[in-house]
């Protein structure tokens, strides 16, 4: 069976056209010919997965609804608490823990939606890295090209929704890692605004910067998503008490009377002209011509870094202190330096967030919606230490957030949507809205996608069966 | 930019008071990826930021 979106999916679960055991066991066999050459998955939770696909049957059956995503199957970056699976969250250090007792409320609520879990997703340790080539785990390849990486650091989240191995999986976002792998991999991500998702029950990198969100390959399975993953929880202290604002019934709206922008200054220079291109062909199709500017930019992409390293190491000192041979090397020593970082400068960090979320406000009086590169390249090589930008050779991991880290350092929502390249490598463009405002950002993501402009395949693997 | 001299005596002397042992390789990667972040922050400092910009977290009852 070829890979479906998710609303295709639950409409025939639903309807009895199918039924979920058959879509799970479809899903399953596919995981199997294709995860080998990909490395996406750390865990397959087949059995299980296919004694919940027998549980709505039974409720369908009976006459009961299970849900909008009735009989979707989905996978989660391996740092969200799975009930009686190890959570990872891409280390070796945490495989020593006993396994989780709950669902992570982003899981728990997928499931009661309908949906079936399938498995745990690879992912850079401790999600500090935009690439994915886990030292302990091995890299997760890109199902676009095999030799490249997914990107990071829910780099496995998105190579098995663009693999076609599940329609839906969720990732989490500090500095932009779903933006970054859904670039890289050719599909849809949505990072909402900071606060609007329970993080509760996944494994968290720097707070102050941390959101999860999905990733698809229609803009209707992203909003359908989004929307059952929406609503307040106590157990995450930063998770907004604002009613749920349900998106996938304003897709059809299209974009008028949305005021678009290009971002200009930092986003609008440096690395691969075809990431620059791709936005302009956004732009033209959305016949948005106006640019605006983020001032500062570089400096706030400067402070998310120093904020990242100094929160990141205070989360794993014990470990760092008693352990540091078992992290990942190519994480290890950024954690370490990150304990080391002089508290007056974490504490600046913070104050200017504050002026540059009043600057981004002030912009946002004025436009809607900005546009913005997600990546400054296609996916690099796996093993790829430097690449140019601006005419110099620069570190490539690093420098892959160049773009999404001033966004997400003011907890604004983007949908990374992939740009059709026939016979190229897949890029990324953001679609940036003001905060709280995913629906803006949504329904210019699903303009693009009815005029051709951004898809989302599954792609196809040479050598892979089903 | 900093002297990497003055980093590598500040990691020297504070990874050991935060209660790191480092290996020299794993030294040499802290020293490396500190005097990045000391650059990187530069451009924070350089910023005349208004002494009344807070970070202002906010509670509510």
């Amino acid at each position: 069976m070829n890979a479906i979106d998710a609303a295709t999916i639950a409409r025939d679960v639903r309807a009895r056209k199918t039924s979920a055991g058959e879509v799970v066991t479809a899903a399953l066999g596919r995981i199997a010919a294709r995860n080998p050459a990909i490395n996406a998955f750390t865990r397959v939770l087949g059995d299980e997965a296919l004694a919940a696909a027998k549980r709505i049957d039974e409720a369908i059956a009976r006459g009961g609804d299970p849900g909008p995503l009735a009989g979707v199957p989905f996978a989660v970056k391996n740092l969200f608490d799975v009930a009686g699976v190890v959570t990872l969250a891409g280390s070796k250090i945490h495989a020593d823990r006993p396994p989780a007792t709950r669902d992570a409320t982003a899981v728990a609520r997928l499931r009661a939606a309908g949906a079936v879990l399938v498995g745990a997703l690879n992912m850079d340790e401790y999600a500090y890295g935009f690439t994915t080539e886990n030292t302990h785990y091995g890299p997760t390849r890109n199902p676009r090209d095999l030799t490249r990486v997914a990107g990071g650091s829910s780099g496995g989240s998105a190579a098995a929704v663009a693999a076609g191995m599940v329609p839906l999986a969720l990732g989490s976002d500090t500095n932009g890692s779903i933006r970054v792998p859904a670039a890289l991999c050719g599909v849809f991500g949505l990072k909402p605004t900071y606060g609007r998702l329970s993080r509760a029950g996944a494994v968290l990198f720097a707070s102050s910067f941390d959101h999860i969100g999905p990733f698809a390959r229609t803009t209707r399975d992203l909003a359908l998503a989004f929307d059952v993953l929406q609503g307040p929880d106590a157990a995450d202290p930063v998770c907004t008490a604002r009613p749920a604002e349900p998106c996938a019934g304003e897709l059809d709206r299209g974009s008028a009377g949305l005021r678009i922008a290009i971002a200009d200054g930092h986003f609008s220079t440096g690395g691969a002209p075809e990431c620059h291109d791709a936005v302009a062909r956004v732009a033209d199709a959305l016949a948005a011509t106006r640019s605006v500017l983020l001032p500062e930019a570089h400096r706030a992409r400067a402070a998310a870094f120093v904020i990242t390293t100094s929160e990141g190491a205070q989360l794993h000192l014990e470990s760092l202190r008693t352990r540091a041979k078992d992290f990942d090397p190519l994480i290890r020593d950024r954690f370490l330096a990150g304990t080391l970082v002089p508290a007056a400068f974490y504490a600046r960090a913070q104050r200017f967030r504050a002026w540059f979320r009043d600057r981004v406000r002030e912009v946002f009086r004025d436009v809607d919606v900005l546009l913005a590169p997600t990546t400054p390249w296609p996916a690099p090589k796996i093993g790829q230490e430097m690449s140019v930008f601006n005419g110099a050779e620069v570190p490539t991991r690093p420098m892959m957030g160049i773009f999404t880290q001033p966004l997400s350092f003011v907890g604004l929502p983007v949908v990374s949507v992939p740009v059709t390249r026939p016979g190229a490598l897949p890029v990324g463009v953001q679609v940036i809205a003001a905060p709280w405002n995913e629906r803006a950002a949504l329904r210019v993501a699903a303009t693009l996608e009815a005029a051709g402009i951004v898809a989302a395949p599954a792609a196809e693997l040479q050598g892979a069966q089903g | 930019m900093t002297d990497l001299a003055a980093i590598e005596a500040y990691v020297d002397h504070a990874a050991s008071l935060v209660g790191l042992t480092l290996t020299p390789e794993q030294r040499d990667g802290v020293v490396r990826n500190l005097a990045t972040t000391f650059a990187v922050a530069q451009l924070v400092l350089d910023f005349p930021l208004p002494d009344d910009v807070d970070a202002a977290p906010v509670f509510e009852a």
